[in-house]
C-alpha cells in the first residue's frame, strides 16, 4: 500500500509541490511571469520609468515610437512608456485592495447566510439580489458619484460592487458543506456553530473563493480602467490605463500608439489573472495532490 | 436492578413541518453501564434516527413528540444546548456509517482528533498531539506518529473508521453509539472493526450501542438486542435467547437471511416486500404484508409489545417458538 508517494513529511514540501503544479500548467506559468513583471513594474516605477510621467514637453508632442520615447508621446509631449509604467500602480492597487475588501466583507456574510439559513439567509440574500440586479459598473459609478472621485473611492466602489459575488459563492458552498457527514460528525463531537464555520465550512469553501479572488482581481482591473476611462477614476494628470486609453481615443487615427499600448497591457493583465484563476482551481483540491496511499511504511 | 446508564422511554419522533409523519413510535430500551446493546432492522425502520435523537442531532428537522431519554438520570431531551455540547463527544460519542466522508478532507487526522481534545479537555496544542498519537495507537493504526499528519483521503476506509473511533474515544465517553460502523467496509475489515470495538469496550469500560442491519455481526458482541421494524420495537431480548428462539416472525426472517456458512445454497433467503413508508402505515400489524403467519386479527388489531418469558418482549399476535421457550424457561 505504500507504493505511490510518501505523504508524511508533507508540511514543507506541500507548498513547493503546489507551486510545481502551477508552473507545469503552461498558461499559468506564463501568467505568473507576467504578474511578477507587472508587480515589479509598479514597485520600481520611479527607477525604471525613463521620464517623469507628468512632465510635459510640447516640442515633442504626438511623436511616434522612437529610441528616446519607446512608445511615443501624447499631445502634451508626455512619455507614454513612463505613463503606462506608472499606470500599473492604480491598476494593481485597485485590483488587489478592492477584491480584498469584497472578499473580507462578502465571505463572512455568505458563510453565515448559508450555514445559519432562515431569516438571516433571507435578509442577506435579499440585499445581495438587489445589488446583483445592477450592472457592476453602474454600481461603481453610483458610489463614485456619491463619494467623489479618487483612488480610495474607486477601491471602495469596485469592492462594494464585487461583494455580492463573494456572498453568493460563500453561501452556496456553505449550503453544500453544512450537510456533509463530517459536519454532522463534528457536531456529534460537541463542536459549536462558530467552530464548525471556521474549521469545516470556511476551509472547504476556500477553493472556489480563491479562484474567485483571482478572477475578481482581473475584473477589478478592468473596472478601474473603465471608471478612469469615463473620468470617474484616477484623475489626470495622474496616469492610469483607463485615462491613457481615453486620451488616446481622441487621436486614434493620427497616433494609434496612444491607445494601443495601454490597451494591450490592460488586456494582458486581465488575461493573466484569469488564467491564474483557472490553474489555481485545479491545484487547490488537496485530493489531487497525493494519490490514495499512506505514508511509506517500512516493512 | 442496577442503575441504567441510558434509559430511553416511550420515545416518538416526527418530521417537523406537517407533523403527520411519525418516524419512530414508543421506543423504549435501556443500556446498563458497560452494557452492549444492538439495534437491528432493515433500512428505513428508524434505527439511525433513534440514535441521532439521543444526541439530539436530528433537530430541528426531526423532533421528539413524546418520551424521555435519561442519561445517568438526566433527561437529555430537556437539557440546554450548552449542556448538550458537553455531552456530545464528552460523555456520549458517535461513529458513523461512512468513515471516508465523516472526516474533514482538508484537515489532517491528527488535527481533527486534537480538536476534540482541545474542545472538551482544554488541552494545549502539544499535549493534544501527544494524546492523539496515543489514541491512534490504541485503535491499532500502525506508525501513529507519522500517520497523524496524513489527510483522510490518504487512508483506506478501515483506517478512516479507526480514526473516527479514536476521535470518538478522545474524551473517554461513557457511551459509544456506532451507527452501522461497518456497512461501508470490506467484509474482512468489518470483523476487525467489531473486534476493535469489543476490545475498546472492555478497555475503556464504556457502554456501546451498535446499530446494524447485519445480525451476524453483532451476534456475539451485543448482550441485548432490540429489533426495530417500521419505526417500532418489534422484539427485544437477551442476544443468545433471541438468536436461538426468535419470537417475532420478522426476527426469524432476518436470521434466516444470514447466508449459512456450512452448506451451499442456490438462492439466499430474502424477505419479500419493503418497509411501509411513514405516510402509509397499515392500521394493524405493520409487518403483516410480509409475514407468512398473518391472520385477520393481524390486519385489524395492532399488536402491542408484550412480555413473553424472561426479559423477552415481542409485538406479535402469533409469536414463534413460544412453546419451546415456555418449556425451557
Amino acid at each position: 500500500m505504500a507504493d505511490a508517494v510518501a505523504g508524511a513529511p508533507a508540511e514543507q514540501s506541500r507548498l513547493s509541490r503546489r507551486a510545481g503544479m502551477l508552473l507545469r500548467d503552461r498558461g499559468a506559468s506564463v501568467s505568473v511571469v507576467l504578474i511578477v513583471l507587472l508587480v515589479t513594474m509598479a514597485a520600481l516605477a520611479p527607477w525604471i520609468a525613463p521620464f517623469d510621467p507628468t512632465a510635459q514637453d510640447v516640442s515633442v508632442a504626438l511623436q511616434a515610437p522612437d529610441w528616446t520615447h519607446l512608445l511615443g508621446t501624447d499631445d502634451y509631449g508626455r512619455d507614454i512608456l513612463s505613463r503606462i509604467i506608472y499606470g500599473t500602480r492604480p491598476a494593481l492597487e485597485v485590483g488587489l485592495l478592492s477584491v480584498a475588501l469584497a472578499a473580507c466583507v462578502g465571505t463572512p456574510f455568505g458563510l453565515l447566510a448559508g450555514y445559519v439559513g432562515g431569516w438571516l439567509d433571507n435578509a442577506i440574500s435579499g440585499v445581495v439580489d438587489v445589488l446583483l440586479s445592477f450592472p457592476m459598473l453602474l454600481l461603481a459609478i453610483l458610489v463614485v458619484t456619491l463619494a467623489g472621485s479618487g483612488i480610495g473611492t474607486v477601491i471602495v466602489a469596485i469592492g462594494v460592487a464585487q461583494i455580492p459575488i463573494f456572498v453568493r459563492l460563500a453561501r452556496g458552498s456553505a449550503l453544500v458543506i453544512r450537510e456533509l457527514d463530517y459536519v454532522a460528525a463534528s457536531r456529534s463531537f460537541g463542536a459549536r456553530g462558530f467552530r464548525i464555520l471556521r474549521r469545516h465550512i470556511l476551509p472547504n469553501a476556500f477553493g472556489p473563493l480563491v479562484v474567485m479572488l483571482t478572477l475578481g482581481i482581473a475584473s477589478a482591473i478592468r473596472e478601474e480602467a473603465g471608471l478612469s476611462f469615463l473620468g470617474l477614476g484616477v484623475q489626470p494628470p495622474a496616469p492610469s490605463w483607463g485615462n491613457l486609453i481615453r486620451d488616446g481615443v481622441a487621436n486614434i487615427l493620427d497616433a494609434p500608439w496612444l491607445a494601443l499600448f495601454p490597451g494591450l497591457l490592460l488586456t494582458i493583465s486581465v488575461l493573466a489573472f484569469n488564467l491564474i484563476g483557472d490553474a489555481v482551481r485545479d491545484i487547490l483540491d488537496p485530493r489531487d495532490i497525493v494519490g490514495r496511499a499512506g505514508p511509506r511504511v517500512p516493512k | 436492578m442496577t442503575a441504567m446508564l441510558l434509559s430511553v422511554r416511550d420515545l416518538s419522533l416526527a418530521l417537523r413541518g406537517d407533523g403527520a409523519h411519525t418516524l419512530v413510535e414508543h421506543v423504549s430500551f435501556d443500556v446498563p453501564e458497560r452494557g452492549v446493546l444492538g439495534i437491528v432492522g432493515e433500512s428505513g425502520c428508524g434505527k439511525s434516527v433513534t440514535a441521532l435523537s439521543i444526541l439530539r442531532l436530528g433537530e430541528p428537522v426531526i423532533a421528539p413528540t413524546s418520551g424521555s431519554i435519561a442519561f445517568n438520570g438526566e433527561d437529555l431531551l430537556t437539557a440546554s444546548p450548552r449542556r448538550m455540547q458537553q455531552v456530545r463527544g464528552g460523555e456520549i460519542s458517535m461513529i458513523f456509517q461512512e468513515p471516508m466522508t465523516s472526516l474533514n478532507p482538508v484537515l489532517t487526522v491528527g488535527f481533527q482528533i486534537g480538536e476534540a481534545l482541545r474542545v472538551h479537555q482544554r488541552l494545549g496544542r502539544r499535549a493534544a498531539r501527544a494524546a492523539a498519537i496515543e489514541l491512534l495507537s490504541i485503535v491499532g493504526i500502525p506508525l501513529p506518529a507519522s500517520r497523524i499528519d496524513v489527510y483522510p483521503h490518504q487512508m483506506s476506509g478501515g483506517m478512516c473508521q479507526r480514526v473516527m473511533i479514536a476521535l470518538a474515544l478522545a474524551c473517554r465517553p461513557k457511551l459509544l453509539i456506532a451507527d452501522e460502523p461497518t456497512t461501508a467496509l470490506d467484509v474482512t475489515v468489518q470483523a476487525q472493526i467489531i473486534d476493535l470495538l469489543r476490545r475498546l469496550q472492555g478497555q475503556f469500560g464504556m457502554a456501546v450501542i451498535i446499530i446494524t442491519h447485519d445480525l451476524a455481526l453483532v451476534s456475539d458482541f451485543a448482550e441485548t438486542i432490540v429489533v426495530m421494524y417500521a419505526g417500532r420495537v418489534v422484539e427485544q431480548g437477551p442476544a443468545a435467547a433471541l438468536f436461538a428462539r426468535p419470537l417475532h416472525p420478522y426476527t426469524e426472517r432476518l436470521l434466516d437471511s444470514i447466508p449459512p456458512v456450512d452448506r451451499d445454497v442456490d438462492r439466499l433467503a430474502t424477505i419479500p416486500g419493503t418497509v411501509p413508508p411513514p405516510w402509509a402505515m397499515p392500521p394493524g400489524c405493520r409487518f403483516m404484508d410480509r409475514c407468512g403467519f398473518a391472520t385477520d386479527r393481524c390486519r385489524d388489531v395492532d399488536p402491542v409489545l408484550r412480555t413473553l418469558g424472561d426479559a423477552r418482549l415481542a409485538a406479535c399476535h402469533h409469536p414463534r417458538h413460544v412453546r419451546d421457550h415456555a418449556t425451557v424457561g
